[in-house]
């Protein structure tokens, strides 16, 4: 979607940085002394989750830059970090979770190198493997074009030995990248769904193929690479579907180079479906069995999630068998029904995950 | 915009004109003719004077009525002025029941939705006090104003509480063939307002991801629709269209539970001992409980539990 309105703190500095993206934006900003601006221009609108996609905000970061991943009790969280380097995304998929959670949705770019750099020094500093990811509350790669933070990231992220960086997106926009030494630690992983998901329900995202032919632009530069199943739709013909996309990765990259592939059926906030239903009437995903989960998010029924889980999992196991594949907050029964195994103790799945990150990307395996 | 009391023959007023009748309730006409014969008239009927020399009743049909009844040929009235327009009789209508009791529902609606040609959401919210003795908020008026374009039989069925006026704003969005089905649905059935709610939404939710109109889902899922069976007791009937529309809704679901309760049936423990599934089965955690009076109650209780662990749907149901 393009930027048709640009905002941008009074206070800060057209640095480098700054300068660069507003003029690959191409759009004069307009300075204001309080984010309330924003905030106002975007709540005054009918629809400001549509409006907040073509309004970007240039502020700082505000709060905390380095932050733990909001997993919910009941379920298996993956102890991840995040990097906040922005929030919402231009891209528009019926489903996404950013459109209810944020009051209102507010597109913004945290400028500034040094305070990033700040904290991931202390970061590396520290005697511990880290996953560290830009793609919790944005998609890491929607300002690749016009944004020297992705370049930036890599090459921070190059220069240490016990943390990788994950850049998560359903875009295409590695070209920036291919070129720079990113001494392994970087993982570029995308999202992944069937066609017809990305067709109906991903509105302005890349198409399945264009994400694989990206993956396998980035694996040539030696990129490692990641996938995310999330979220599977269940729907019928969904089986044979995604199993179609799970042969298609390997038609595009090796195994070797995957770090782990993880599985989440959809989930959401029971705020959102009035949202979908607003913003997407033709959209029925969130007509499916869904059940009130533990942690309160709406989840399909779970014969139904276990199934599906088990499909996948299978035509993973044959194309990759030495993949690390995990859920993305399941529980015990899900894991042992499809995995055969359950990541029982306190971060035993993060350390799981630590392992492959060490093994893939050359970390210190010492921090394990 | 009044004129001073004026006594006028009955038979001059034009009772069949109800132009202003708000009120849908018909009051005992016998107790209020009994009241007038042995205590007089206390409030005059409110008149509206028209050109031919005759009056329309603006506020008092039962009065004129219970008048009627005690063969009464002439009445006190009070009439507008003749050059009133028709807007103020309404206000004045709506206003003289609206301080005299509160509204029913459905002449909360007939109000608004007859107003709504005078006034907009804006001025009559502000006026509500004034008028409706009552503060109306914008939004209020505006559903009021679309469940009053409901089609029949759409403010008898709010009347008698088969639908509530949530239900009503909620169908009255949809399109006409569906407001239609939905209307045909509560005349037949008697749920609480959040099961219609229910029922409506399982419904539209069904039929979406079908992709078929919610009128045609009982036909294109070929299911024979309960409500089709008149001789069924409406208890009975509400409950088999509601079981029916969930299974329809959550199939899996509605399957998995009625194995579920199947095979806890079967293990035959008695009524006092309940083995029950975690809600929607997404915990794998059963609670069993049992209520008793004495020891030995309690006693035969552990007994029957002792013998169950010999049952294999037992196990088979806790370790699934």
């Amino acid at each position: 979607m393009k930027i048709d309105t640009l905002f941008m703190d009074n206070s800060l500095p057209l640095d480098d940085e700054a300068d660069y993206l507003v003029s690959k934006i191409r759009l004069e900003p307009q300075r204001i002394q309080d984010s309330g601006e924003v905030y106002d221009f975007i709540n005054h609108s009918d629809d400001p989750v549509s409006l907040a996609k073509k309004t970007l905000y240039i502020t700082q970061n505000k709060g905390a830059l380095i932050r733990n991943c909001p997993g919910t009790c009941h379920y298996t969280c993956c102890d991840y970090t995040i990097l906040h380097t922005g929030t919402f995304c231009t891209m528009d998929c019926s489903y996404c979770i950013l459109q209810a959670y944020f009051h209102p949705p507010v597109l913004q770019y945290f400028a500034g190198f040094e305070p990033v750099r700040q904290a991931l020094q202390a970061v590396f500093l520290e005697n511990k493997i880290f996953r560290i990811g830009t793609g919790e509350y944005t998609d890491s790669l929607i300002w690749e074009k016009v944004s020297l933070m992705p370049e930036f990231l890599v090459k921070t992220f190059a220069r240490q030995k016990n943390s990788v960086l994950e850049l998560k997106t359903k875009t295409v926009n590695i070209e920036s990248l291919l070129s720079l030494d990113h001494n392994e630690k970087t993982i570029i992983a995308w999202s992944l769904n069937t066609p017809e998901i990305i067709r109906s329900q991903e509105r302005g995202t890349a198409s399945l193929t264009a994400r694989l032919e990206a993956a396998r632009q980035a694996e040539s530069k030696g990129y490692r690479l990641a996938f995310h199943f999330d979220p599977i739709v269940i729907y019928p013909g969904c089986e044979e579907q995604y199993k179609n996309v799970i042969q298609k990765i390997f038609e595009y990259v090796r195994p070797e180079t995957i770090v782990w592939i993880s599985l989440g059926t959809f989930r959401f906030m029971p705020g959102l479906k009035s949202v979908m239903e607003k913003r997407f009437p033709a959209s029925t995903l969130c007509y499916g069995e869904f059940i009130l989960g533990l942690d309160n998010k709406m989840r399909y029924f779970k014969p139904l999630r276990i199934h599906i889980y088990k499909e996948m999992i299978a035509a993973l196991k044959t194309y990759a068998p030495d993949v690390f594949l995990y859920f993305c907050m399941e529980d015990e029964e899900v894991w042992e029904k499809c995995l055969d195994f359950f990541p029982k103790k306190q971060g035993e799945l993060g350390r799981l995950l630590d392992r492959s990150a060490a093994g893939h990307c050359s970390l210190n395996k010492a921090f394990l | 915009m009044f004129d001073t009391l004026k006594e006028i023959h009955i038979s001059d007023i034009d009772i069949k004109d109800e132009r202003y009748r708000i009120s849908s309730e018909s009051e005992n006409i016998a107790f209020l003719a009994r009241s007038i014969k042995e205590m007089g008239l206390m409030n005059p009927p409110v008149v509206r004077p028209m050109n031919d020399g005759k009056f329309i009743l603006i506020s008092g049909f039962n009065r004129i009525k219970a008048l009627q009844y005690n063969n009464e040929s002439k009445v006190r009235v009070r009439p507008t002025d003749t050059e009133i327009e028709d807007y103020h009789c309404l206000l004045f209508a709506v206003a003289a029941l609206a301080f005299r009791r509160p509204l029913t529902q459905v002449e909360l609606i007939i109000s608004v939705k007859r107003l709504s040609r005078y006034l907009d959401r804006e001025n009559m919210a502000k006026m509500s006090p004034a008028v409706f003795n009552t503060q109306l908020a914008q939004g209020f008026i505006d559903d009021l104003v679309n469940i009053g374009s409901l089609p029949d039989p759409a403010l008898e069925l709010i009347h008698t509480g088969q639908l509530s006026l949530k239900s009503a704003k909620r169908i009255s969005h949809l399109d006409m063939d569906a407001i239609s089905f939905f209307l045909d649905i509560f005349s037949k059935i008697r749920a609480s307002a959040s099961v219609q709610l229910e029922l409506i939404q399982n419904i539209l939710e069904t039929a979406a991801r079908e992709g078929v109109h919610p009128k045609s889902l009982f036909q294109e899922l070929n299911i024979p629709d309960p409500l089709d069976d008149e001789t069924a007791d409406m208890t009975v009937r509400t409950h088999c269209f509601r079981t029916l529309v969930f299974e329809q809704r959550y199939p899996v679901l509605s399957r998995t539970r009625q194995r579920i309760q199947d095979k806890i049936a079967s293990i035959k423990l008695p009524g006092t001992i309940k083995l029950i599934p975690s809600e929607n089965f997404e915990s794998r955690k059963y609670s069993i409980s049992f209520t008793v009076k004495n020891h030995d109650e309690f006693e035969k209780n552990i007994q029957h539990l002792t013998d169950a662990l010999e049952n294999k749907t037992l196990r088979e149901i806790l370790d699934s």
